[in-house]
């Protein structure tokens, strides 16, 4: 039967009479297009609920024939609908519509980051007096972790200025990386410069703090390096970015 | 009860909407419905809200997406997370439908109604049998809205319903709105069903709102319970005695008081139904 609601919706085509009854209210037909009516307009309605603020840049209609091709080319394959979004953005990136704004997709792709950092793991944040309290000579050899509610995104459009209410109508193409991530329950974004950028990467890759301050020392003057490096780490520490030190064995 | 189920009393669907009230602890209620896969996450607010309820009241889990009557393959994953998530909340119950919700590996995250054959009733139970032995507890299965019904059904839903129960020995949740809205939908009396499902093996009631679109009832969970479905509420204490009962409400979500008007009028409904016997049974 769900081949055939799903059938409904994006062929228009029924083959159910034979299996469903009719009464004088509602022929089979009619019956089991109450259903696919319903299947399109759920699956619909989570697409909105994940994405609003492409559901706004692109407008009702729009969306919602967006929406209506993206359920007709992927269908949900997990139980839970908190998946069913999951190749939206890369879906409208592959099928860019006549007046869509070119950077709908990279909006889209800032939307489900921020959804899969919203509900990522919990984890104490790493706090100031921690850093307060560790001796100057163990600086080199520590390595800072990120907190699992934490994500990098790479981007063709400066989308971010959107959640500060800056209308998209008139963008050039701007490369921007942002950091995401959640202190306590809001996420948050920013963008990061190309030294934020590099020191992160390393941050990411496990490199300790003298690791760190070794590779940005090919974009900061050296004598800077460490005051530097020490400035990012004191900001990620205020912005909850940071998980704590794992226990020593 | 129903299956040696706690009666817990009167209580309501956790609903994002309601997270506040949650929070600050001010969302007084016998007992939370929380539906399963909406925390099936990692982390975040909605699980620190689980927790936090977990902490008010006790919680059951009632799941949309076991499609346990689907031709597929039981999801693996699906129950692993169930069940971790089982072990975490430690909830009174489990329960999900008497539905099929997926084919060829694709969910139609709706509760899709089975032919009542005897072929899809030993297909139910084998299937409930597992998921029982994963859970290592007995669950509960709740009767849909439905807007269709087979030429093939040999047998009306209460019969199913019950011998699903009887031989899967899991516990049944009664949804009196789903009976009275599929009742309108395919003509049959509302109150035979009631009088037909199996007393001992109910162990939850659920009342919610519905919609009428002119040919047909939509279980929409988007307003009041309406007079004929708390008459059957009525009816059903009457002869069941007293059931865990929660309410659902899952669009339009009022306020928290006015939900909790809700929980007080099924509250009222159940002293009424039962008199001083409702203090005592």
């Amino acid at each position: 039967m769900f081949r055939c609601v799903t059938r409904a919706h994006t062929e228009g085509a029924l083959g159910l009479e034979d299996m469903v009854r009719a009464n004088a209210a509602l022929d089979a037909s009619a019956r089991v297009e109450i259903y696919a009516r319903m299947y399109c307009a759920r699956l619909s309605e989570v697409l909105v609920e994940d994405y609003p603020r492409v559901a706004a840049v692109l407008g009702a209609e729009a969306f919602a024939a967006a929406a209506h091709d993206y359920i007709a080319a992927h269908p949900s394959i997990h139980p839970s609908l908190r998946w069913f979004g999951s190749e939206f953005a890369a879906f409208l990136a592959a099928h860019p519509v006549a007046g869509h704004p070119p950077y709908v997709a990279d909006l889209a792709r800032l939307e489900w980051t921020r959804l899969a950092v919203f509900d990522a793991p919990d984890a104490a944040p790493l706090d100031g007096a921690a850093l307060r309290s560790m001796p100057a000579g163990d600086w080199p050899t520590t390595r800072f972790v990120p907190i699992p509610a934490f994500e990098v995104l790479h981007g063709a459009w400066p989308v971010h200025r959107i959640w500060d209410g800056t209308p998209g109508s008139g963008w050039e193409p701007e490369e921007v990386w942002l950091r995401i991530w959640r202190q306590g329950d809001r996420v948050f974004q920013a963008p990061m410069d190309a030294i934020e950028r590099r020191a992160l990467e390393r941050v990411c890759a496990g490199d300790d703090f003298g690791a760190m301050c070794f590779d940005l020392a090919a974009i900061v003057d050296a004598d800077h390096v460490a005051a530097t490096a020490g400035g990012l780490v004191l900001r990620w520490i205020e912005d909850g970015l940071l998980g704590r030190f794992p226990r020593s064995e | 009860m129903a299956g040696g189920l706690p009666y817990l009393g009167h209580g309501v669907g956790l609903r994002t909407a309601h997270f506040p009230e949650i929070f600050a602890g001010t969302a007084k209620v016998d007992w939370f419905e929380a539906i399963s896969e909406n925390f099936m996450i990692r982390g975040g607010r909605p699980l620190r809200a689980l927790a936090r309820a977990r902490e008010i009241a006790p919680v059951a889990l009632h799941g949309v997406s076991l499609s346990i009557g689907s031709t597929d393959p039981l999801c693996v994953r699906y129950l692993d997370d169930l069940a971790r998530l089982a072990a975490w909340i430690e909830p009174a119950w489990i329960s999900d439908h008497l539905c099929w919700g997926s084919v060829g590996g694709r969910y139609a995250h709706d509760l899709l109604p089975l032919p009542y054959t005897e072929e899809a009733l030993a297909h139910v139970v084998e299937r409930i049998d597992r998921v029982q032995a994963v859970l290592r507890r007995r669950i509960l299965i709740e009767n849909v809205s439905s807007y269709l019904t087979y030429v093939d059904s040999a047998m009306p839903e209460w019969e199913f319903l019950g011998e699903v129960a009887r031989r899967s020995d899991c516990g049944i949740l009664l949804d009196v709105n789903n009976v009275y809205v599929s009742a309108v939908n395919h003509g049959f009396d509302p109150l035979r069903y009631l009088a037909s499902v199996p007393g001992d093996r109910i162990g939850q009631i659920h009342l919610a709102g519905h919609s009428d679109q002119g040919t047909h009832l939509l279980d929409t969970h988007d307003a009041p319970v309406c007079p004929e479905v708390w008459s059957l509420y009525r009816a059903s204490v009457e002869r069941l005695g007293r059931v865990s009962t929660s309410i659902e409400w899952d669009a339009h979500i009022p306020p928290w008081s006015v939900l909790i008007a809700e929980v007080e009028r099924a509250r009222a409904v159940e002293h009424e139904a039962l008199g001083s016997d409702a203090a005592t049974a």
